[in-house]
This record gives C-alpha cells, structure tokens and sequence, in this order.
C-alpha cells in the first residue's frame, strides 16, 4: 500500500525526468519516441524559454531577498516582545497560507489596477514578496522559539552594543532557520504560476511559459530545465537539513 | 603570571563603595519586584543576596547589571550614577544562572568575546584569554565547544568569560545551581579562592543559605522585595533583625513572650526533666530523631508552641522519654527578642 502511495507520489517526477531525454516525433515532447541527450547537450536552444526561466530567476532572487529581510524582523519582532496587537499580526501571518491563490492574484490585480500600477518585473515581485514574507516569518518563527535570550543580554554583559549582538550571536543562531526560509521562499516563488499569472502582465516566467507552451511548441528543453530545478532544490533541501544536523548538535 | 589583582581601577581612587544601590525599588506594573534597597558593597567583598524565589535578588542583581533600571532611586558603580546607562557600558560582569555560553564559538572564543567586543587589540585579548582559562584551569580545552563540556568545566568558561574583562564587579546569579551537590561544594571553595585570587567584589544571588553563610563577608537576606538585614554570616545567625531572617537562616525556636517573639537556636535549648532555673518552658516530648552529629528533640508547650533541641548524641540518655512531661531551658544570653511585626 505504501509503495503504492509513494508511487503515486513519484510518478510525475519520474515522467519529467525520463522525457527530459526523449527525442520527440514532433513540437511536443508529450509521447515517448526515442532515447537522446539532444535537450541536455543544447538546452538553451530556445530564447523565449531562456527568457523565461531568466525572470523567474531574477523575480525569485530579488522576492526572497525582501521577504527573507521582512519575514526574519516580523519573526523576531514576535517572538521578542509582546507588542499591542501581537496577536492580530501573528493571526494576520497565516492569511496569505490560507486564502486560495486564486483570490489573492486577482484582489492584488484589481489593486494595482486601482492604484494604475503598469502590471509587469515590478508587480510580480511585489505579489511574491507579499506571500513569501508570510513563509519566511512562520519558518524563522519557529526556529526562534527554543532560542535561549539569555545570550543576548550575556553578550551585552560583556560589552557588545546591540549591532554586534545581533551580528555575532543572534544571526549565526538563527541563520539555519533564515537559510531554510530562504530557500523555501525561493522555491515558492520560482514555481508560483497562479498569482503570477494574473499580475504578470505581458511578461512571461517559466511557469507561464510552460503553460503557454502546451499550445505552440513543447520541446524536452522544458523538462531539461523542471529536472535541473529538481535537482538544485534536492541538493539545498540536503544541504541545509545537514547544516541543521549539525548546529543542533553544537547546542 | 598576570593578574593576581585585577582592581587595576581602584588604585588612583578614594576607597569608596564599588556599588552602591541608594533606595532603590523596582516596580512592574502593580507587582514590587524591590523596595526601597539601601546598601553598599565593598572593593574585594563577598556579598551575597540571599532569600527564597521571588523575593527580589535577581531583580535586584539585574539591576547592577544593567538589565533592568529602577523605578525609582539610583545605583552608583565606583561612584558614578549608572541608573540609565546600558549593560555594555558597565564596568561589571556576570556569570548566568544556566552560564549562557555561545553555543556556536569555542571556549577560547567565548573567553575572548568581551575583549574584543571592548577592542583591545588581538595580542592583548590573547594574553588574557590565556590568563583567565589558566586562573579557572581550563588552558588544554580551549578549542572545544560549550556542548563538549561537562557541567562544572561550563560553570567556570562562565567565570572566566566574565573576568576577562577585568570588572569592578562580578554578579553571579545562583551560579551552583544546575551542579550536584558533590561539585557545588567544590564550587564553592574553587569561587572563594578565585575571588581572593582577583581581589574584587563579588554580588552573589543565592537562595541557599548554607552556601550563603559558607562563602559571604556580608548577606543580604531578602524577603518579599524588601532587605531584611545586613550583616556578617554570624550577625544574621546569632543577631537576626526579623522573624523571617530568623525563621530562613538555620533552624529557629520563635517563642511568643510579652511584647514581641523570643528566638532561640536549637543548639542553645536543652529539655531536662526538672527545671534548674525560673525561665524554664514546661513541655511534652513529642519525638527525637538521630541525625549524625546531632540528636534532633522535638517538644510541644502547653500552650502548643512547637520547640526544636538539638543535643550531643552522647547526651541523648539524658533526654527525657518520647511523651513524658519535661522543660526546655536556655541561657539568658541565647534567646533574643524581636519587638512585634519585626
């Protein structure tokens, strides 16, 4: 039954990463035909694609950097002290997890639309920020709960001002969690389609264009990238789990 | 060998109180943490706030320290008015209750972390992380990390940590606490000596009043937020001020009498079967319990006031039976007493 289940699970995965190496009969790479390492030995070979997974990149980069920096002081901020409304924000946290994406991208069009923002790099970013700092602060959150504030008055004991506690004692604590956050931001946004698609105006990020492709063209480039992601977050995901390991065993 | 003294300040100074606390209360919200603290303690002394959970001593420590600032009065460290001025800008140091080692530096870069938070420059910062793991014996497990050490070795990073900046002052709150018995005594001889080795004054929270009476020059036992009294460890036991001071160090006889309680020490009470004086205490024995060096006799007044002998075991054939009508007697000079709501 759990091999059935875990099959199930894998079987997507499995599919994308094996037609990463198809050679399709025609545009679309959606029925097996023959084996290749065509799409991995050329896999810019289309600019629209590269375009495509360029923005997400630079979205995904730029959106975790503000949400890793909101999300961390809004954590911090809760965990610390118990502030008029503490609870409303920590409450207020949850909503971005919880509402459908579907009513988020559109209530966020209909305000920028409102405000005659232009949809497009700049809406994007501002719509992935928007749920990423919910994530960013929950997993930050988290990690800061067994954290031991002692150390910090220790640190201001002995002298340090509160830049140096924070930069010293503080931050290297918590960075896994930050990390974590990190990473799970930018997996988020690099993989949103829905809320991007409705303020992405006329710019195109991977997911989008995966989509758009079904219609015109589907090369295995395609797939080539979906693996390479895979890969990349397999590798962090373990990356960070040992770094975890191992600074809780410091403690 | 660097510092067998570390009072480098208080050589060009008027020898005037290290710390001084001048009527100094702490409120948080409705609740009285402390009040009205008066006290000053001396360069070199051993100091130490004593009474039960809540009383106010940590507060009061905390205080010193910079982590909390009165509600109102003033503390002076060497004289100057610090009431307002941040932790990090403190002329003194503290050793944590559960020692609150950076988990994430080695204990040489624990050691090393005051010094270089103050920038001294790194040959300097070397030398005295260096002295400092020597004066707590720890040179040879300088690379290793707080969770590889044992809870003793812990407790005395902590120490050093907190010498290294050489303070005026060093705060230490109920810093035996998490060790066994076994180690918390060796503890406490291993402070006494490190403190005499650095010659400055150490404030020392403590709810334990053995160990307050083992290691202090003068305790400040502390109740409900208010100090009780001040004084040698043998003022606070032979000369209580309160009935609680009483009642807290050692074990007390508090005996109704005209105008106030009449305090006598087990050790001073004797229960004899005819009375020899006039202020003999007619009472029933009601129990005798062997304790080592002691025999415990307990006996109940008419009037049921509990009252507690502590005899020689070699006298103990001279106790009169378990239920059998007896006196307890003291010298004059043994009972003291205290004026009603003392």
């Amino acid at each position: 039954m759990a091999a059935a289940v875990l099959l199930y699970l894998f079987v997507p995965i499995f599919v994308v990463v094996a037609f990463s190496f198809n050679a399709p009969a025609g545009k679309f790479n959606f029925v097996w035909h023959a084996f290749s390492l065509d799409a991995w030995a050329h896999p810019f070979r289309y600019g629209a694609l590269v375009d495509a997974m360029r923005l997400s990149v630079a979205v995904a980069a730029v959106a975790t950097a503000f949400a890793t920096v909101f999300g961390t002081l809004i954590a911090l901020a809760l965990t610390r002290y118990r502030f008029r409304g503490s609870g409303l924000v920590s409450g207020l946290l949850i909503l971005p997890l919880t509402v459908p994406e579907v009513v988020l991208g559109s209530s966020l069009l209909s305000l920028f639309l409102t405000l005659g923002t232009p949809t497009g790099f700049g809406t994007i970013v501002t719509a992935h920020v928007m749920f990423c700092t919910s994530y960013v602060a929950i997993t930050v959150r988290a990690r800061l709960r067994g954290f031991d504030w002692t150390l910090e008055e220790a640190a201001m004991d002995l002298g340090a001002p509160p830049l140096r506690v924070a930069m010293k004692i503080t931050l290297p604590l918590i960075a896994p969690g930050i990390v974590a956050a990190a990473l799970l931001s930018f997996a988020l946004s690099l993989d949103d389609f829905i809320i991007t698609l409705f303020n992405a105006g006329t710019q195109v990020t991977y997911p989008l264009y995966v989509y758009g492709a079904r219609r015109a063209a589907f090369p295995p480039q395609i797939n080539v990238v979906a693996t390479a992601i895979l890969v990349l977050s397999l590798a962090a995901l373990g990356a960070t789990v040992l770094w975890q390991q191992r600074s809780v065993r410091a403690e | 060998m660097h510092p067998p003294s570390m009072s480098s300040h208080s050589n060009a100074e008027p020898a005037g109180p290290v710390i001084r606390l001048e009527h100094v209360s702490k409120r948080f919200g409705d609740f009285v943490a402390v009040h009205d603290a008066d006290f000053s303690i001396a360069q070199g002394e051993f100091f130490s706030l004593l009474g039960p959970s809540g009383c106010g001593k940590t507060t009061t420590l905390r205080m010193i320290a910079g982590f909390e600032q009165p509600t109102s009065g003033r503390v002076l460290l060497a004289g100057a008015d610090v009431s307002r001025v941040p932790p990090y800008r403190r002329d003194v140091n503290t050793v944590f209750q559960q020692y609150a080692l950076f988990p994430h530096m080695t204990v040489y870069d624990n050691v090393a972390f005051g010094p270089r938070s103050r920038r001294l420059d790194a040959a300097e910062v070397d030398r005295r992380v260096r002295a400092l793991l020597e004066i707590v014996r720890l040179g040879d497990l300088a690379q290793r990390k707080p969770a590889q050490l044992s809870g003793g070795q812990q407790q005395r990073v902590a120490l050093a940590r907190a010498l290294v900046n050489y303070p005026r002052a060093l705060l230490l709150d109920e810093p035996l606490g998490a060790l066994d018995l076994k180690l918390r005594q060796a503890m406490q001889l291993e402070l006494k000596r490190i403190q005499r080795e650095v010659n400055i004054a150490f404030v020392y929270v403590t709810h334990d009043q053995e160990e307050a009476l083992t290691m202090s020059d003068r305790i400040a036992v502390m109740n409900l937020g208010r100090v009780e009294q001040i004084g040698t460890p043998r003022q606070i036991y032979d000369e209580p001020a309160t009935v609680f001071v009483a009642g807290f160090i050692g074990v007390a006889n508090l005996i109704p009498a005209a105008g106030g309680t009449l305090v006598v020490r087990p050790e001073r009470v004797r229960i004899v079967r005819s009375a020899t004086g006039t202020g003999a205490m007619p009472v029933t024995v009601t129990g005798t319990i062997f304790q080592g060096p002691v025999l415990r006799v307990d006996a109940r007044s008419a009037a049921g006031v509990e009252i507690v002998a502590h005899v020689s075991p070699r006298d103990a054939a001279d106790v009169p039976e378990v239920g059998t009508a007896a006196f307890a007697e003291w010298d004059a000079d043994a009972a003291r007493t205290l004026p009603a709501g003392a």
